[in-house]
């Protein structure tokens, strides 16, 4: 006998079995909810109750087909060894049977995974809505592993009844049935303290761990897959990384650039993932924290404010809400005592820029936290387009007055002179300030010298940073002609009210597959260099992202808090439609 | 005497054994595959020779730098030159380059463009092994030079003395063939050339077209005659014979040597290329005192090993670990280059040497950036057979009981392939491996 099996291949099989004469327990309650049935000390849990409509119209599935239309579904069917549906024709020839309808009935209750992460060990139950149908697919999957390895009979009788339950034993594989009920594991104590978890009718198993029902109860009931991960019970065992990334609130890298939300995200107690597939060929990725260390004073909403007024999209727009003025002010609560040299830094820095000026007390918070960012690719002159030319940048904010964008705009030049004499040290050619107009709005922009014949066009032309004021909005961006663009559509255009406003960030991924198309050669090259690829498999692993990028259309992502200490992420990502443009 | 040094080496039977041709390959270029060198073998040491000098790098992996020069990063312009070094498609060329680059040592912490920095090691690259006096003279042009040695500030009547010391001290003559008034007045003539961008250009206005005396020669000397009065000094070949001699027979110079080597230079009117196809097919080059008498540089210690085990080392990770040994490709220490020989062991650069070969024996820890099959490389066999194969393969020409004995012992372990990893790991930290 071999030792082992995959417990997968366990889950496929059935069968019936002589009845174990230990005595029963009652039976399960029909809206027993699965978590229930899951040991208390598992710490990571995987419900896929949701899969269920997938299995029933298996290959046919809307999800499913689109992504086996899109580019890289149908670059990825080429290179599995057999299609889905041959494998699935294979599987049907071992069972006799076809095999989705026999999952779908094994699962037609329920189905969940739980791993402990002490003993790394896991457990699956399964519960199906017809005993005689579990029971038939059990025997159907025993029946083709007995023939498969010639052992007829094996799975005649049970090895053990723990709880009511008949319990077969496969080198580490346990599987255990009672009525409707299949549980998998791989490990022995695990099986049994699931299996007596279903006998008692008082258990509450993960249900009562803290906060694991308040994130349920958010989970929508289209859910395909949904996932739940104590955080916090995984730290001891994790290694320094994964703590690091916990303590990430607390540094003002992680604050500045995730956001007070996201970045308590990581920090939280618990954290709940959602997965739904949409028809529409789309799919959405949702975490829900539980305990999540927010800053409330960081985090939206903290301070009346107003939002800068909506723009066109491009590669990537989002909006975000940074309020820096407070960053600064609570600097001292807010971090660890080796950051704030780099705070008093910046301080000092923002007063020589500044005119003198505080830079936290008397610029900062004066301009609203809500920031809006929009990426575009650029139009470049043909002599001065970078050799690797990258999508701009542009940032636009809104002013507390309007007669405060006179400073930004001398603080922006101020930069640029600075810049200029650290270069000048250095034997280099500075940038080239100078002034134009969009409009009636002034613009102050800086460029380097072009580059002579033949001397090439560095990545560094990307740069030709701009400001311009535009009644309230501040727009500062890397590139003039994006900084042109931005405030053409913010002419005459007021900021609006903050009242509902979510942190957002949208990207469009043809966008990026025509920036990744534009810079294929370096990204091969780079490969190759990096990693020690041959060429054809730095091409390959390149032509993949860029088949990824050509079978989304888009990716928006959205931080929603209902309260301060449960913010939610949630991930959108849509197929590129059939004969959409790409 | 010194005519006969440079005679052809006419091996005995048996002579030309795996040990001449690891030490042919290891010095000439940088070391051996396990399969180039049973081809050496076959073949013989003149074929071999020839090969060695033959180019056949991978056009795309030349070029392969050309789109990443845009983004101006150092690290890339390293990781492609060690990428050259480790594919192995012209091996004298590499390893020429890399003699011209220390001995021309320019580096980017300065220059800060590795546009520039590409440019000056195309050029080791396509006139290393030729002409040595065409050389000087582009190099006295290219603009990483100009930058690095301060061309742009030197003007007439204000002369930067920084490139024509060392022309005369590091590059051509040495110290003690030369006078002060000498780096003086060759400042002078080499006034006016500069850089405009990445182009050198010469400005006429800034150059002192005055009478100069340079080596008791007055004339109204430019840029290139300075060049050819420097060339002309009997010093002059004698400085490059020794650069020649160190990197290709052993630090340890002898009078003899310089003298042979300086009368090919003459000979050959300067081609080095003929001048290393007599050195490296010479009694003098095969003799018992060339061998294993020199401790390895970084470069070739990473380039060497990995070729020796048939390895594959990603080269971003071949050269940062040179440069955690203490050679940053396009990052000398000074305008002197490496001072190389015993320098290049102390106790922080012993423990990157220690770090980096027993990674590479165990194939690499991480990201699959470090690939090795040792079974491929030692075959299936165990214990003495095994130890043979190690011994064969990383160390053929040693006879040390003692290091034979600790390999046995070594290699005395249940799990076949962590005895092959600790064997492999045992001989490449040795110091009889990175003796070249």
């Amino acid at each position: 006998m071999k030792p082992a099996l995959p417990l997968a291949a366990f889950a496929l099989l059935a069968l019936v079995l002589p009845r174990s004469l230990a005595v029963r327990p009652a039976p399960l309650a029909p809206d027993r909810p699965i978590p229930s049935l899951i040991p208390e000390r598992c710490g990571v849990y995987l419900e896929a109750s949701g899969l269920l409509p997938l299995l029933e119209r298996g290959l046919e599935h809307p999800f499913l087909k689109g992504l086996a239309q899109s580019e890289l579904g149908a670059r990825l069917l080429t290179e599995l060894p057999l299609s889905p549906a041959e494998g699935l024709a294979r599987a049907e020839a071992w069972l006799g049977t076809p095999v989705l309808p026999l999952l779908a009935d094994l699962t037609r209750a329920g189905v969940g995974l739980g791993f402990d992460p002490t003993t790394k060990k896991i457990v699956v139950v399964a519960r199906g809505s017809d005993a005689q149908a579990v029971e038939r697919a059990l025997k159907r999957g025993f029946d083709a592993l007995e023939r498969q390895f010639g052992w007829p009979g094996a799975f005649d009788h049970p090895q053990r009844s723990w709880s009511g339950a008949d319990v077969w034993t496969l080198g580490e594989a346990y599987v255990a049935h009672r009525e409707t009920l299949l549980v998998l594991g791989n490990d022995g104590d695990l099986v049994e303290e699931t299996l007596a978890l279903c006998a008692d009718a008082e258990g509450d198993g993960l249900l009562a761990r803290e906060g694991f029902e308040a994130l349920r109860a958010r989970r929508p009931s289209d859910a395909a897959l949904w996932a739940w991960v104590d955080l916090a019970a995984l730290e001891p065992a994790a290694d320094e990384g994964f703590r690091k990334l916990r303590q990430a609130n607390r540094t003002p890298a992680a604050q500045g650039l995730l956001g007070a939300e996201l970045s308590a995200l990581l920090s939280a107690h618990a954290l709940s993932a959602t997965l739904q597939l949409y028809d529409e060929r789309g799919l959405d990725l949702r975490f829900t924290a539980f305990e999540a260390p927010c800053v409330p004073s960081l985090a939206p909403l903290a301070r009346a404010s107003e939002v800068p007024a909506e723009l066109a999209g491009g590669a990537a727009s989002a909006l975000l809400y940074r309020d820096y003025a407070r960053f600064l002010a609570q600097r001292g609560e807010l971090f660890a005592p080796e950051a704030l040299p780099a705070f008093a830094e910046a301080i000092t820095n923002g007063a020589l820029f500044f005119e003198g000026q505080d830079l936290g007390e008397e610029v900062l918070s004066r301009v609203s936290p809500w920031i809006r960012l929009v990426s575009r690719a650029l139009p470049f002159d043909t002599e001065l387009k970078p050799e690797i030319p990258l999508p701009g940048l542009a940032l636009v904010a809104v002013l507390g007055d309007e007669r405060d964008g006179e400073a930004w705009s001398a603080a922006f030049q101020t930069i640029i002179s600075i810049a200029n004499v650290d270069r000048a040290q250095k034997g280099e050619r500075g940038m080239r300030l100078h002034l134009e107009r969009e409009g009636s709005t002034e613009i102050s922009a800086a460029r380097f010298a072009a580059p002579r014949p033949g001397e090439g066009v560095d990545v560094r032309y990307n740069l030709e940073p701009a400001i311009a004021v535009v009644g309230r909005h501040l727009v500062l961006g890397t590139h003039a002609a994006l900084v042109r663009e931005v405030v053409r559509e913010l002419e005459g255009a007021a900021p609006l009210a903050a009242s509902s406003s979510r942190e957002t960030l949208e990207l469009d991924a043809r966008s990026w597959r025509q920036v990744l198309d534009q810079n294929f050669e370096l990204l091969v090259a780079r490969k190759m260099l990096e990693e020690g690829l041959e060429r054809a498999a730095a091409e390959k692993e390149i032509e993949g992202l860029r088949l990824a990028l050509a079978s989304f259309r888009s990716v928006r992502v959205e931080l929603e808090a209902q309260t301060s200490t449960s913010p939610e992420l949630r991930v959108e990502l849509r197929l590129a439609a059939e004969g959409a443009p790409r | 005497m010194s005519d006969e040094l440079l005679e052809p080496w006419r091996p005995t039977a048996g002579a030309w054994d795996r040990a001449a041709a690891a030490h042919l390959y290891r010095r000439a270029g940088f070391g051996a595959t396990p399969a180039e060198l049973e081809r050496a073998l076959e073949v013989g040491h003149e074929a071999s020779l020839e090969q060695l000098f033959a180019e056949r790098t991978e056009p795309a992996l030349r070029a392969s730098i050309r789109p990443l020069l845009a983004a101006g990063e150092l690290e890339l312009l390293q990781a492609w030159w060690m990428g050259l070094i480790l594919a192995g498609g012209a091996p004298l060329h590499e390893r020429m380059t890399l003699v011209w680059h220390d001995l021309f040592a320019t580096s980017n912490d300065k220059v800060d463009d590795v546009r520039l920095m590409h440019a000056q090691n195309e050029l080791f690259r396509t006139q290393g092994l030729g002409d040595f006096r065409a050389l000087l003279h582009a190099l006295a042009r290219d603009p990483a030079m100009l930058v690095w040695l301060d061309g742009d500030s030197n003007r007439r009547g204000h002369a930067n003395e920084n490139f024509a010391r060392e022309v005369l001290e590091l590059f051509t003559l040495g110290i003690g063939n030369y006078e002060e008034r000498d780096v003086q007045e060759a400042a002078r003539a080499f006034s006016g050339w500069g850089t405009e961008g990445r182009a050198s250009v010469f400005r006429a206005a800034q150059h002192d077209d005055g009478e100069k005396t340079l080596f008791a020669h007055a004339g109204r000397w430019s840029s290139d005659d300075a060049l050819d009065l420097i060339l002309a000094q009997p010093a002059c070949a004698r400085h490059v014979a020794r650069v020649l001699l160190e990197a290709f027979v052993g630090s340890e110079v002898q009078e003899p040597w310089i003298a042979a080597v300086v009368a090919e230079l003459v000979r050959c009117e300067w081609n080095v290329e003929r001048v290393l196809r007599a050195l490296l097919s010479s009694k003098l080059f095969f003799s018992p005192a060339a061998r294993r008498a020199r401790i390895a540089g970084p470069v070739e210690l990473v380039a060497v090993a990995a070729r020796a085990l048939g390895a594959r080392v990603a080269p971003r990770r071949a050269a940062r670990w040179a440069a955690e040994m203490g050679q940053a490709l396009f990052r000398p220490p000074s305008v002197k280059g490496w001072d190389g020989g015993r320098a290049w062991i102390h106790s922080g650069s012993w423990i990157a040497r220690h770090n980096a070969l027993v990674e590479l024996a165990r194939g690499g820890a991480d990201e699959g950036e470090v690939h090795v099959d040792l079974a491929l490389v030692l075959g299936a066999g165990a214990g003495e057979a095994l130890a043979a194969a190690l011994l064969e393969r990383l160390l053929p020409d040693t006879a040390d009981a003692e290091l034979a004995a600790a390999l046995r012992r070594t290699l005395r372990q249940p799990d076949l392939e962590q005895a092959r990893i600790a064997g492999a790991a045992l001989l490449l930290t040795t110091p009889e491996f990175q003796l070249f």
